[in-house]
């Protein structure tokens, strides 16, 4: 028998040893591992979804981190440190970020109060056209400026016809059962708590959708570096609000661990927390025009006038919907 | 044979191992190292982390947590941390960068911490620094004085901070980087394995394949296709000597060819027949003439046994011959010629003259059968000894009455013979008796050869035989002042023969003796006996054989001086009758001779039992 190779036989056996080799050393090359991606938050409901979904396994934890911090002010200062690439924030948070020059990108939506955030009164204010004049306890925080904003803008009164009082969270309850205040801006547990002692609810974040916010962020640098990392997060939160929706008694048991509750009052944590699924995520921002963008452009002015932003917030380039995933 | 695979695959493959295993073991060199710096500094920065922590549980715990849980959490974002956590006296997660830890009991959730561990770190101050075997994992603990109780000066309780590393995603970056960092040399090593299987390609593989083809359309007889030269040097050489050597070849075949032809036209035009058979008797050969004497083409005989050619018995016989002879045997042809009956195509007989000659090349034994129709010469032959036949018989008539009436007239019956006239009829009687004689052995010869004398076989003693032969000779010795004497040591023996042709033969061995010995010498008549053959030697001490007369000696009407002088008379038959009488009687007669010294001449015959 003759042994012959042919000239194209032989190419055929170069460029299969060539490719046995290259395509190993290729994938060695190009399937190189992104660095590792860190993504901080403190707990809120509105965040626990990506936890939930760390748990179920949507991700690998050895290429996505989440660290667990306690406030959205430890996020902050890591992100301005450069110890991690994302954060789950409030809108507000982002741009007060931004404005002190932490370039942050909006990967995704993940809440936005729909009445969590309440203004109560005592029991023999029923109207917002009442409060002129009275005092006001608020967060001094974008959320608590924006409600206060808003209610006022409701029934056309100014700032300086109100009185407002800052408070902390811990000392809602007790500054208002001593009436030190006619009213408080507040949201749960403290709204459910100041409720069964008769307050008055005038105004709940409900009337003001899109305002207040919680969003995924990632700093420029990891959407250059770690773009497979925040597809696989952006994901894996959407996966994990649809198996809140198909298994929720499942969904509560994981969620409430962390919480810290138990797993029957998970549903009601969720009470006035919208979670925009994919299809409302696309319209919030993706598009010529994203919906976000008007939000945060009468974000940025509230604040302003709160005196919360030295000045309107640049907007060019808060968004990117890229890692949001292809709708089915 | 086994097939090994193509220097083109196996030579670079054997490189890229090669160039492999030194880019792996610098791979490894590297991983290692570099896993030995993380460790290292892994070491140093744990203990940092752990001190930081400590003091920060000391100075803030009982007056602002919050800091702390603010610090401890940022340890979250180093990517070595895998678990911090700050440890209450009795046993509660106080801070966790795990939230859910929490107010847990450490002993439950964080499986490094036991008892044992817990007692250890708070009975000293200094961290105590753990790693795992493969060196994965390292964990600090070290303790903290718990001042959350205020109601003492000084508590002796003691919290602890414990945090881990997990080091090994950094030991697997290690490794994809420095792959990373080699796969250039992977890369160059690749390369150059295929420019080295490319130019063995080009410079030798291709050229021996070249080389290859050649060879095969050789082996199939095809000289015609010179080999591109082409490849490297030693491989060019090669195949210059292999056009060289191929051209070679060709001259020499035609050479060979050429011969061929020239040795076949000999055979073909040979007069003679000639028949080659091997040592089965299997026709090889058979050349024109043959085909012309058999009648057979040469195509029909070729491969077949040479009996075909042969009547019986010697059909019958030949196989049996050709075996006798092959296993030590004594030809009865082979070597010498004879005239044997040939069998042509057509059933007829014919003699022929057969000469074979033995041939042996590298042991393969052929016999050449050169053949010659004697049929014609037969038939002369014959017409020849009927007209000596018949001649010598019309003359023995009228000199038998000759004879007679010269003895009538010399007896003087008739009438007184003058004195003058005595000497002229002695004269004329000697020569009718001379006449007489010779037409008498003419006779005799011609009947021997045609096969019609008869023979009267009977037992006879050599002695009594060797007797009467002096006594018919002994006037005839007289006349030559010759004297015969038997040797004293003579031995007698019986044989099988007719007397009086025998004794015709002796008497002929003697007379000749007689006849050339020297005046007053002896000849000696001496027998001998010698593997059941008797042996009658007949020696004279006359003038002996000529060499080159020895091989006419046996020939019809010859004598040693035939042609000159003829001194001594005698028809010239006498040996060649005696010689076909011998042979009759299944003897020899042959002869030993010494010129000047005299000649012995002998008869050998098988003793009759």
């Amino acid at each position: 028998m003759s042994n012959k190779i042919s000239r194209r036989q032989y190419l055929k056996i170069l460029a299969l040893g060539a490719g046995s080799i290259t395509l190993p050393s290729c994938l060695i090359a190009c399937g190189q591992k992104e660095p590792l991606l860190r993504i901080a938050s403190n707990v809120w409901p509105g965040y626990e979804l990506i936890y939930m979904a760390k748990g179920l396994g949507y991700f690998d934890a050895d290429t996505i981190r989440l660290v667990e911090v306690p406030s959205a002010t430890v996020c902050i200062q890591s992100l301005a440190a450069g110890t991690i690439e994302g954060a789950m924030l409030t809108l507000d948070e982002v741009l007060t970020a931004r404005a002190e020059g932490i370039d942050l990108r909006v990967i995704a939506v993940l809440d936005m109060s729909l009445g969590a955030d309440v203004l109560l009164a005592q029991p023999e204010i029923t109207s917002l056209a009442q409060l002129k004049g009275k005092t006001i306890g608020v967060e001094e925080s974008a959320v608590g400026a924006i409600m206060l904003d808003a209610a006022l803008k409701q029934t056309n009164l100014d700032f300086n016809e109100v009185n407002t009082k800052h408070l902390t969270v811990n000392r809602h309850y007790d500054a208002f059962i001593n009436k030190e205040v006619d009213a408080v801006i507040s949201f749960e547990p403290v709204k459910t708590q100041l409720q069964e002692i008769g307050a008055q609810l005038l105004f709940d974040s409900s009337q003001i959708p899109g305002r207040i916010i919680d969003v995924l962020v990632a700093t420029p640098d990891a959407i250059q570096r770690s773009p497979r990392g925040l597809k696989t997060i952006v994901g894996a939160h959407f996966k994990a609000l649809e198996y809140m929706h198909n298994k929720p008694q499942q969904a509560a048991k994981i969620i409430a661990k962390r919480l810290r509750i138990s797993a029957d009052k998970v549903p009601a944590s969720y009470e006035g927390i919208a979670l925009p699924d994919l299809q409302e995520n696309i319209a919030l921002l993706a598009g010529e025009h994203p919906t976000l963008l008007n939000s945060a452009e009468t974000l940025s002015r509230v604040m302003h006038e709160a005196g919360l932003l030295p000045r309107s917030a640049e907007l060019d380039g808060l968004i990117d919907a890229r890692f949001l995933p292809k709708n089915k | 044979m086994k097939k090994h695979p193509s220097i083109v695959i196996l030579l670079p493959l054997i490189l890229i191992l090669v160039f492999l295993g030194l880019i792996i073991s610098a791979m490894t060199n590297g991983i290692y190292k570099h896993q030995s710096d993380i460790l290292e500094r892994a070491i140093d920065d744990i203990k940092q982390d752990v001190s930081h922590i400590t003091r920060m549980a000391e100075r803030t715990l009982h007056v602002a947590p919050q800091l702390l849980d603010d610090d401890l959490t940022q340890l979250g974002t180093d990517p070595r941390v895998s678990l911090a956590a700050v440890i209450h006296s009795n046993g509660e997660i106080i801070s966790s960068t795990d939230f859910q830890l929490i107010n847990k009991n450490v002993f439950n959730v964080i499986p490094e911490i036991s008892h044992e561990l817990f007692a250890n770190t708070i009975s000293q101050r200094t961290a105590i620094i753990t790693q795992s075997e493969r060196g994965h994992i390292i964990y600090a603990v070290m303790s903290f004085i718990d001042v959350t109780d205020n109601s003492v000066l000084r508590t002796s309780k003691k919290g602890i901070v414990f945090i881990r590393y997990d080091l090994s995603k950094l030991y697997t970056d290690v490794v994809w980087s420095v792959i990373k960092d080699r796969y250039i040399d992977i890369i160059a090593a690749l390369i150059a394995s295929i420019v080295i299987a490319m130019t063995l390609n080009r410079y030798l593989v291709r050229p021996l394949m070249s080389l290859q083809r050649g060879a095969r359309q050789i082996a199939q007889g095809d000289y015609s296709n010179e080999l591109i030269i082409d490849g490297a040097r030693e491989v060019t050489d090669t195949l210059t000597a292999f056009n060289s050597m191929s051209n070679k070849i060709e001259a020499n075949i035609q050479q060979i060819q050429t011969a061929n032809k020239h040795t076949q036209a000999i055979l073909d035009n040979v007069i003679d027949g000639i028949v080659t058979i091997n040592k089965q008797g299997i026709i090889q050969s058979f050349n024109q003439s043959a085909e012309n004497i058999f009648g057979y083409k040469a195509v029909d005989v070729i491969g077949r046994n040479v009996k075909v050619l042969m009547p019986e018995p010697y059909h019958h016989n030949h196989d049996q011959y050709l075996q006798h002879y092959m296993e030590g045997g004594q030809p009865k042809i082979i070597g010498k010629g004879r005239e044997v009956v040939g069998l042509r195509k057509n059933g007829n007989t014919f003699p022929m003259d057969l000469a074979v000659t033995e041939l042996r090349i590298e042991n393969e034994v052929t016999f050449i059968g050169i053949v010659r129709d004697i049929s014609e010469r037969m038939k002369v032959d014959r017409m020849k000894n009927e007209f000596v036949s018949t001649i010598s018989h019309e003359l023995r008539t009228p000199l038998t009455a000759i004879h007679a009436s010269l003895d009538l007239m010399g007896s003087g019956v008739i009438a007184e013979v003058p004195e003058k006239l005595v000497n002229l009829l002695d004269i004329a009687k000697r020569n009718t008796v001379r006449l007489h004689d010779l037409v008498n052995d003419l006779l005799d010869i011609e009947k021997l050869e045609a096969g019609q004398m008869n023979f009267d076989f009977a037992p006879h003693s050599t002695e009594q035989l060797i007797n009467d032969s002096i006594t018919l000779n002994q006037g005839f010795a007289d006349k030559f002042h010759v004297r015969i004497e038997k040797s004293k040591d003579n031995v007698s023996g019986m044989v099988n023969v007719d007397a009086r042709r025998i004794e015709q033969a002796l008497s002929n061995l003697i007379s000749n003796a007689c006849k050339f010995s020297k005046k007053d010498t002896v000849v000696t008549i001496k027998t001998t006996i010698k593997n059941e053959w008797i042996k009658i030697s007949v020696i004279d001490k006359g003038i002996g054989i000529a060499a080159e007369f020895y091989d006419k000696i046996f020939q019809k009407f010859s004598q040693a001086d035939s042609t000159d002088t003829r001194d001594y008379e005698g028809s010239g038959l006498g040996l060649a009758i005696s010689r076909e009488i011998i042979d009759k009687m299944n003897g020899h007669i042959g002869f030993e001779s010494e010129q000047g010294m005299g000649s012995e001449f002998f008869i050998e015959l098988p003793l009759y039992k």
